[in-house]
């Protein structure tokens, strides 16, 4: 039966990441202090950086907009119905979750900088590398789902300038909202002190959405954890078996996926009502 | 039909040709000018940062017994009856889009990126897989989920940065890229130095009581590439249609010690155009 495993595909890895950190998101203390310096006197933004909660809804393209509501050209539309009805979630495939949909997760990710360079490093063992060594972007980049991601600084803010994206087996966020290959995304980083991270994003997509979308948040620094490894193709039965649907399955009325009405759970075992392990036909 | 691994490598090299296109040479020479010393963070330590690239001469690649006579591995009963294994029944565990590990991506011929800051190492390779070294005075923990890359602690021994690994996977891991094996009882500590700007070198020991009858040590060292050298993106899983038609094992190696085919059939003549080609 095909089913929208999609969602506790996500939640899986997350709880068990969480054995390094998740569960502590409630007492965890929030860095306090300026923003610490890199030898070159930009401000550092190397850490983890996990989410702040308040993102929400999380994983939608369009949290900051009335209603959530995307400003779809007609063929976004008609992308965003392709996207629902006629691909997997990319993400369970294993493919990079790309711009600008790790900018809208709820997961946290390790930030890496270098005077050359810096690193984002994602769950599901994604990293993207973007150049800050004043380069510009060539003139026939190829495709890439992170694109062409050139990084600036602005006084004290971080920019990525990101262009040339694929334009198939992508979604922009959770959502299953798309992008065409005309995306060009505007990141503007900026550690407001030592514990909190910000994000201005600009998504611009003429193709797809009538003006640019833009998109706030602010993730908190939590420097005893990291990313783990994560093998996303290791034993991926859901993939190897045919078990996932198309889309994202239901978005809910807070602009988050999954499903409003969920059945409710067995009541938990106990000694007067042990647990009944039921075998298929013919096992004993 | 199955097809023999050799071909899925030809497609990944097909592939890492394009980058190199796009990220200039793979390989790299020695500098004909002298090397400057190497550059030193902030904090005092060698700087490791930077686009490394192996070169040529390093024979056999992929090969962890590159050191050892004849290419050797003094491997236990238990670890020849992992080679078989290996050799009969596992695919390659990179062609399946899964972590190559260490030490499999130090034998490799592909370039890595290595970022440097006070608390982490982190170690970017092709196929966008990476590992993240914290090197903040921690110890292994006392019960550390089994990993391709092993539970890495780093600290410095002076200029030299020295992983140490364990808690490694024992299931779809491939030592290098000859299918030679390791178990969960995989220790590794590498020791790294940048003797000069151009150059960084690694001193391997690997211990693995169950496969291998003593420790063996593996060493290289790998030439900078230029300063604007980076990894491009790359998404295995992307339209991997090999997948379903991998035959197990490495395919044949050669007596140089490296994986590939011992004698190749001549390529047909070119096509001689008989007519112009119309538009």
């Amino acid at each position: 039966m095909k089913r929208f495993v999609v969602t506790l595909v996500l939640i899986l890895p997350v709880l068990a990441l969480g054995q390094g950190g998740g569960g502590r998101r409630q007492t965890e203390p929030v860095p306090e202090g300026p923003v610490p310096r890199a030898a070159s006197g930009h401000p550092d933004l190397s850490g983890y950086w996990r989410d702040d909660g308040n993102a929400n809804p999380h994983g939608n393209l369009g949290k900051d907009l009335p209603g959530f509501k995307l400003p779809f050209t007609p063929a976004g539309e008609a992308a965003h119905k392709y996207n629902v009805e006629h691909t997997i979630d990319p993400e369970s495939l294993c493919l990079p979750g790309g711009l600008p949909r790790e900018d809208v997760g709820d997961m946290g990710f390790q930030l890496i900088q270098s005077s050359t360079d810096t690193v984002f490093i994602y769950q599901y063992g994604t990293f993207r590398d973007v150049p800050v060594d004043g380069r510009k972007h060539t003139e026939d980049p190829d495709p890439a789902y992170f694109g062409e991601e050139i990084g600036t600084w602005d006084e004290d803010t971080f920019v990525i300038d990101s262009i040339a994206f694929k334009d198939s087996k992508t979604w922009a966020d959770e959502n299953a909202d798309p992008h065409s290959d005309a995306l060009h995304t505007v990141e503007r980083w900026t550690r407001l002190d030592a514990g909190h991270l910000r994000l201005d994003l600009t998504v611009e997509d003429p193709k797809f959405y009538q003006v640019p979308v833009h998109y706030r948040r602010t993730w908190i620094a939590a420097p005893g954890r990291h990313t783990r490894e994560q093998a996303c193709s290791e034993n991926n039965i859901d993939v190897s078996a045919g078990h996932l649907g198309f889309g994202p399955g239901p978005i809910r009325a807070d602009g988050t996926r999954g499903y409003d009405d969920p059945s409710p759970l067995p009541p938990l075992p106990s000694k007067s009502n042990p647990a009944k392990t039921i075998l298929p036909p013919g096992i004993q | 039909m199955k097809l023999n691994l050799a071909l899925a490598v030809i497609c990944l090299v097909a592939t890492v040709f394009a980058q190199d296109q796009i990220n200039g040479s793979l390989t790299a020479s020695e500098p004909t000018t002298p090397s400057k010393p190497a550059p030193r963070t902030p904090d005092g330590h060698a700087d490791l940062g930077g686009f490394w690239k192996g070169d040529r001469k390093m024979k056999p690649g992929g090969n962890i017994g590159k050191d050892l006579p004849g290419f050797k591995l003094p491997l236990t009963p238990a670890g020849q009856a992992a080679l078989q294994y290996n050799l009969t029944k596992t695919i390659d565990p990179e062609s399946l889009c899964i972590p190559g590990g260490i030490p499999r991506h130090n034998a490799s011929g592909l370039p890595f990126m290595i970022l440097q800051t006070p608390k982490y190492v982190a170690f970017l390779y092709f196929y966008t897989y990476y590992r993240l070294i914290p090197v903040d005075g921690r110890k292994h923990t006392d019960d550390p989920d089994p990993s391709f890359f092993g539970e890495e602690i780093g600290r410095w021994e002076g200029d030299t940065l020295v992983v140490d690994s364990i808690a490694f996977k024992d299931e779809k891991v491939w030592i290098d890229e000859n299918a030679n094996p390791h178990s969960d009882q995989l220790h590794v500590v590498e020791r790294w130095t940048r003797p000069d700007a151009d150059h960084i070198h690694v001193d391997t020991l690997i211990e693995d009581p169950k496969f291998y009858t003593k420790p063996f040590t593996y060493q290289r060292t790998w030439l900078a590439g230029a300063p604007d050298q980076t990894l491009a993106e790359y998404a295995c899983s992307e339209n991997n249609i090999d997948k379903d038609h991998l035959s197990p094992g490495p395919g044949d190696i050669l007596p140089d010690g490296t994986r590939g085919y011992a004698t190749l059939d001549p390529l047909p003549p070119p096509i001689k155009p008989t007519a112009p080609v119309k538009p």
